[in-house]
C-alpha cells in the first residue's frame, strides 16, 4: 500500500534546517504563508520509489514548544495538534556544537509521542572542533534513530532519505518521568484521553492555568528537569576536547565587532548593496523595461485595433512588465541578505546596532530593509522576513516606504527645476539642498513613525535582546540560490497577481470615460483646431482631452476640492492619480495632460513653468511645487508597495493602515507647507 | 554576584536564577543551576553580553544578567 505522511523538520533556529529542508526536496518545494499569521511556511513531496510520498514542512525555528513569539506558536500547535496540519512524523535537526540546547526541544516532541528521528547535523566539524561522539550510546538513551549528517557536503542525506519510510514504525516511548507534572488535575480534568500523550495533556492543562507567574515556575521546573536528563546522557557520550578545538570566531569577532571597525565594515557593506540595487540593477531593469515597452508596440502594430488590443497592450503586457521590472533588484538584494546569513554575519549586525533601533521599536537587521528601501521599497518590505520579532518586523514594513525610493527622483528632480532657483548658498546649490533635504525628511518620518508604532502596536509576544551568535561559515552557493529562487517566485506569483489586477484596473479607468466627450474626443479636438495644427501636434491634444475626460480625469476633477488647499489643479489630481500605479508615472502623466507628446524633462520642464491657475498664478510656484514635493515624500503611491505588504503580513489590514496614514501624514504635511509658503 | 559583574577568563557556574524577573525562554536556553558560563569579548558599549553558556555562544542584556547569580569555579 502506497504510503503518505506528513514529516515536520524541527529544530531551533541556525541547525541548518531550511539547507536540510533544500537537500530533501529540491525544486519540488511550495512557499506560503502559515493560514492567518505572516509566518512564512515551505513544504516540499519527496516520492521515494513511488510508493511513499512524504510531505516534508519545514516549521520555524525555535527554542521550545512553549511559544514566545509567532513562529514558535505555529509550532507549538501543530505539536498540539491545535493547528490543521498533522504531526505524523518529525524529523528533529540539531547542530553538532549546540547538541545540549539543541535537545531541549527534541525531549519535548519525544514525550509527545510523535515519531522521531535525531539528524545531528554540521558533522563535518567535529574534528576541529575536538568534538567526539557515541552515536548508538546516544541512540539507545534517546530511543530514537539518530544521522550525522552535513548539509554541507552531502554526507549522511542519502541514509537518512532511505530511512524515512520506516519512521512511523519506530519507538514512541517517552523520555522523562513525569515527576514535574502536577498528575492530580490532569486525572481529574482528561480522564477520557487516554490514547493522548501524557506530555500533551499536560502541556494543554497548563496552558489553561489562569496565572501567567505559575505557568512560568512550571515551565522552569520542567526546563531544569529535561536538561538534568540531557546532561546526564551527554555526559556519557558527547566528548569536546577543547585544547583540539581550532576556532576563527574570536578573530572574526574582533573586528566585526569592533565598535568603530565593524561600524565602517557594515557601512562599507550597505554601500555595496545600494550600489547593487541602486545602480547595477538598473541595467537588466532598463532591458525589461524596453523589452515590454517594444512588445506592447508590436502588439499594437499587428493586432486589429480594438479594446482587446488596447487591453493586451496597455493593461496586460504593461501590467506584467510592471511586475518583471522588479526582478533583478530582488535577485540582488537576496543575494547579499542570504550570503550575510549564512556567514553568521548577520546576527552580528543585530549585535551592533539592535540597541540603537530598539529606541525606535526596530530591530538590528531593520537597517537593510531602511536602506534598501532608499533604492526600492519592493524587495525591501521582502525583506523584513529577516527580522525575528514580529512587532519589530511590522513597524519595519510600516515605515520602510518613507525612505525616498528610486521612482521618486524624477518626480522630485522636475519639480526642482521647475521651481528651485539655480543658485547658490555659499558653495551649497538650493536645488541640491532641497534634493538632500527630501532625502533627510523620508529617514526622519520613517524613525519617528516607527517611535509611534511602537508604543500603539501591541503584541502578545515579548521581545527579549537574546541574540544567538552561530560560529561564521562559508555560505553555501546552493543555499544562496534557493532562497533567490524562492524569494522571485514567491514575489511573481503573489504580489505579482495584484499588481498586474490594479494596473489592468487602472488601465480600464484611463481608456473609457463617462459622457460623449471621451467618445468623440477625436472629432471634438479635430473641429476645434479645425486643422491649425500638425498631424502629431493632434494627436498630442487628443490623448490630453482623452485622459482629460476618462474615469481617472473625472476623478481628478472630483477630488479638485480637496487638493486646491493644497495648491493642486485637476490636472495635477489626474497625475497624482495615475502615479498610483509607480510614482514616475507622474512625469509621464504631465507630459500627456499638457500634450507635450515626448517624457524629455526640458520639454515637460518649459512646459510646467508657464501653466497658470485660473487666477492667474503660476501653477508651478514655490509653494505647489515644494508641497507637491512633500505629499510625495509621505505619501504610499505605489501599488506594488501595497501588493507586496499585503504579502508579506498576509492580510489586506496592514496596507491598509499604512496607505491611511501615510496619505494622511502627506497631505498634512503638504497644506501646511503650501499653506505656510504662500 | 550576578552574571553582569563577569569578567573574562574567569568562568563562572550559575548557582540561582531569579525566575520571577527571568523570561523562561532565558531558563529553556540552559540558564539552568550548574551551567558554565564564561565571558566571550569584553562588554560593549550596546548593554549586551557577549557569553558562552555551556559551549553555546549567544548575547543578552545586563539587564537579564542581573538576575542570574553566579558563582566563579576555582
Amino acid at each position: 500500500m502506497k504510503k503518505k505522511f506528513n514529516l515536520l523538520l524541527l529544530g531551533n533556529p541556525n541547525t541548518g534546517k531550511s539547507s536540510l529542508f533544500n537537500k530533501l526536496t529540491g525544486l519540488n518545494q511550495k512557499v506560503g504563508n502559515f493560514p492567518g499569521v505572516t509566518v512564512e511556511k515551505k513544504e516540499g513531496i519527496i516520492n521515494i520509489n513511488n510508493n511513499c510520498f512524504v510531505n516534508v514542512i519545514d516549521l520555524p525555528g525555535a527554542y521550545s514548544i512553549n511559544s514566545f513569539s509567532p513562529e514558535e506558536q505555529i509550532v507549538s500547535d501543530i505539536l498540539l495538534k491545535k493547528n490543521e496540519i498533522s504531526p505524523d512524523a518529525a524529523l528533529v535537526v540539531s547542530d553538532i556544537e549546540n547538541l545540549k540546547h539543541n535537545l531541549l526541544l527534541f525531549t519535548q516532541a519525544k514525550d509527545l509521542c510523535i515519531p522521531l528521528y535525531l539528524a545531528i547535523n554540521m558533522c563535518d566539524v567535529m574534528d576541529k572542533r575536538g568534538i567526539t561522539l557515541d552515536i548508538m550510546g546516544l541512540e539507545k538513551e534517546l530511543k530514537t534513530k539518530i544521522f550525522l549528517i552535513s548539509t554541507r557536503n552531502s554526507t549522511g542525506i542519502e541514509d537518512l532519505l532511505n530511512e524515512i519510510p520506516k519512521i512511523l514504525d519506530t519507538d514512541t516511548s517517552t523520555l522523562l518521568d513525569n515527576s514535574y507534572m502536577n498528575l492530580k488535575t490532569l486525572q481529574k480534568g482528561n480522564k477520557k484521553k487516554q490514547s493522548n500523550s501524557l506530555y500533551r495533556m499536560w502541556l494543554q492543562e497548563i496552558n489553561n492555568i489562569p496565572n501567567q507567574n505559575d505557568i512560568k515556575k512550571i515551565q522552569h521546573k520542567e526546563a531544569v528537569q529535561r536538561y538534568r536528563f540531557i546532561n546526564k546522557q551527554l555526559n556519557k557520550t558527547l566528548n569536546i576536547d577543547r585544547k583540539k578545538a581550532y576556532d576563527v570566531r574570536s578573530k572574526l569577532d574582533n573586528i566585526f565587532l569592533h565598535p568603530f571597525l565593524g561600524t565602517i565594515i557594515f557601512i562599507s557593506i550597505l554601500a555595496l548593496i545600494f550600489q547593487a540595487i541602486f545602480s547595477w540593477s538598473s541595467y537588466p531593469m532598463d532591458f525589461i523595461d524596453e523589452m515590454f515597452s517594444y512588445l506592447s508596440n508590436y502588439t499594437k502594430t499587428v493586432l486589429p485595433e480594438g479594446v482587446f488590443t488596447s487591453l493586451l497592450a496597455e493593461g496586460i503586457i504593461t501590467g506584467i512588465g510592471g511586475v518583471v521590472i522588479f526582478i533583478p533588484q530582488i535577485v540582488l538584494l537576496f543575494m547579499f541578505i542570504s550570503v550575510l546569513e549564512e556567514t553568521g554575519y548577520m546576527n552580528r549586525v543585530v549585535f551592533l546596532f539592535d540597541k540603537r533601533l530598539k529606541k525606535y521599536g526596530l530591530s538590528g537587521k531593520s537597517i537593510i530593509p531602511l536602506i534598501s528601501g532608499v533604492a526600492c521599497a519592493i524587495p525591501a518590505v521582502m525583506s523584513t522576513r529577516n527580522i525575528d520579532d514580529w512587532k519589530q518586523r511590522l513597524i519595519t514594513i510600516l515605515v520602510t516606504p518613507f525612505m525616498t525610493c528610486s521612482a521618486r527622483l524624477p518626480v522630485y528632480l522636475i519639480l526642482i527645476s521647475v521651481v528651485i532657483p539655480d543658485k547658490y548658498f555659499f558653495i551649497f546649490n538650493y536645488q541640491g539642498l532641497t534634493l538632500l533635504g527630501l532625502y533627510m525628511l523620508g529617514i526622519l518620518m520613517a524613525l519617528i513613525s516607527a517611535f509611534v508604532f511602537s508604543k500603539v502596536i501591541k503584541s502578545n509576544f515579548k521581545n527579549h535582546v537574546i541574540i544567538e551568535m552561530p560560529n561564521y561559515k562559508v555560505p553555501v552557493l546552493k543555499n544562496v540560490l534557493f532562497t533567490i529562487y524562492s524569494k522571485t517566485k514567491s514575489f511573481v506569483f503573489e504580489a505579482g497577481k495584484i499588481i498586474l489586477s490594479i494596473s489592468i484596473f487602472l488601465w480600464i479607468l484611463a481608456s473609457n470615460g463617462p459622457g460623449d466627450n471621451f467618445k468623440y474626443a477625436e472629432e471634438i479636438i479635430m473641429e476645434r483646431y479645425d486643422n491649425k495644427k500638425n498631424i502629431n501636434e493632434l494627436d498630442y491634444e487628443i490623448q490630453s482631452y482623452r485622459l482629460e475626460n476618462s474615469y481617472i480625469g473625472t476623478a481628478g476633477k472630483v477630488l479638485e476640492p480637496i487638493l486646491n488647499p493644497l495648491g493642486y489643479d485637476w490636472k495635477i489630481g489626474i497625475a497624482i492619480i495615475t502615479s498610483f500605479a509607480a510614482r514616475e508615472v507622474f512625469v509621464g502623466t504631465l507630459a500627456t495632460i499638457f500634450s507635450v507628446g515626448s517624457e524629455k524633462m526640458d520639454t515637460i520642464k518649459e512646459k510646467m513653468s508657464y501653466q497658470r491657475k485660473p487666477n492667474g498664478e503660476l501653477l508651478f510656484n514655490l509653494p505647489t511645487g515644494v508641497s507637491l514635493m512633500v505629499f510625495y515624500a509621505f505619501a504610499l503611491q505605489c501599488m506594488s508597495t501595497i501588493a507586496i505588504v499585503k504579502k508579506e503580513t498576509n492580510s489586506w489590514k496592514w496596507p491598509a493602515i499604512q496607505f491611511t496614514f501615510m496619505t494622511i501624514i502627506a497631505y498634512i504635511s503638504a497644506l501646511i507647507v503650501y499653506q505656510t509658503l504662500s | 554576584m550576578t552574571l553582569d559583574k563577569i569578567k573574562l577568563n574567569q568562568p563562572v557556574k550559575v548557582c540561582k536564577v531569579y525566575t520571577d524577573f527571568v523570561p523562561t525562554k532565558i531558563v529553556q536556553l540552559g540558564f539552568i543551576p550548574g551551567a558554565e558560563i564564561a565571558l566571550q569579548r569584553l562588554p560593549s558599549k550596546n548593554g549586551l553580553l557577549y557569553i558562552v553558556l555551556d559551549g553555546f555562544y549567544l548575547a543578552i542584556t545586563e539587564e537579564i544578567a542581573k538576575k542570574i547569580e553566579v558563582e566563579k569555579i576555582d
